[in-house]
């Protein structure tokens, strides 16, 4: 999952080879094959309104369906555990395909991060952007 | 004869009742608590705190400078050679085998896990860049916050 500044978006992306642009910075050992980074964002619109308490957090998944096929997406009110929004079937890109496909068979091996990281100059902000993060969960 | 067949059905039944009702159906979310996580930063700095409910803010307090870091190692991914770029050559050398250079970054680390299939986090955003159109178009600029499930062996994936 990750946010943008003021777009009112949060997005749901996969990757494969991250971190290795240019193209050249990452290649396969012995070769000189290079690394190709590659990454679909999906967009989840964030609800405008406050959840069933108040609040203005919310949950958002994404698992694997349909035989690693496609990525589920919900947005779920945390408390009443009710979908806000239709959810959103997405289909896996090739590249990540085979990827996809042995998670959903095997599952992922891991590590769940979270951080927060820019590049160049941070903008001066009356009321600086933050994410507050309140539970994190993984699905088997 | 009968007797004992009913006691073991109703020593049984509910066994099987309570062994169907911890069944969980996919998909299966299991919360990783805040303690599970581990606190990374390439510059020794205390952990923040968070107020609670939230168990993390980002951005944490200001990192300015990224640095070349040994927990941020080329020869981390063995499948993976890193290379690094020299603009004034403009050619490129490697493999690298000692530290490369990590981003800006403070980093929250989940145990090892197994068996995901998906990824759930709760969260808020509060906060705005003042002049939104304007840093969209001024780049270099991006301001991202995520949490991400990054496979094992990571690379240097986790230097976002």
């Amino acid at each position: 999952m990750k946010g943008l500044a003021s777009d009112n978006n949060i997005y749901f992306y996969y990757e494969l080879n991250a971190n290795c642009q240019p193209k050249g910075k990452c290649r396969v050992h012995g070769t000189s094959d290079a690394l190709l980074d590659q990454r679909v964002n999906v967009p989840i619109p964030m609800p405008t309104r406050p959840n069933s308490q108040g609040g203005s957090d919310w949950l958002y998944e994404a698992y694997l369906i349909d035989r690693g096929t496609k990525w589920h997406i919900r947005v779920v009110d945390p408390h009443k555990h009710k979908d806000v929004a239709a959810p959103i079937d997405h289909t896996i890109q090739d590249f990540f395909l085979p990827i996809a496909k042995d998670y959903s068979e095997h599952g992922a091996t891991g590590y769940v991060t979270g951080t927060a990281t820019r590049d160049g100059v941070l903008e001066e902000s009356s009321n600086p952007p933050v994410m507050n993060i309140v539970k994190i969960y993984s699905a088997k | 004869m009968h007797y004992v067949v009913y006691r073991a059905f109703c020593l049984l039944t509910p066994l099987a009742i309570g062994i169907a009702s911890t069944q969980c159906p996919y998909p299966c979310w299991s919360e990783i608590a805040a303690e599970k996580f581990t606190y990374e930063s390439f510059q020794p700095a205390p952990q923040p705190l968070a107020s609670p409910p939230y168990i993390f803010a980002f951005p944490y307090p200001s990192q300015p400078n990224g640095a070349y870091s040994e927990s941020c190692n080329a020869q981390e991914n063995p499948d993976v050679d890193l290379y690094r770029y020299g603009p004034q050559t403009q050619s490129w050398t490697g493999p690298l085998t000692g530290p490369i250079y990590r981003n800006p970054a403070y980093l929250e680390v989940s145990p090892l896990l197994t068996g995901a299939k998906g990824i759930a986090v709760q969260l808020s955003y509060e906060g705005k860049i003042d002049h939104p159109t304007a840093i969209r178009s001024s780049i270099p600029y991006s301001s991202t916050r995520n949490a991400v499930i990054v496979p094992a062996p990571s690379s240097d994936s986790r230097t976002t």
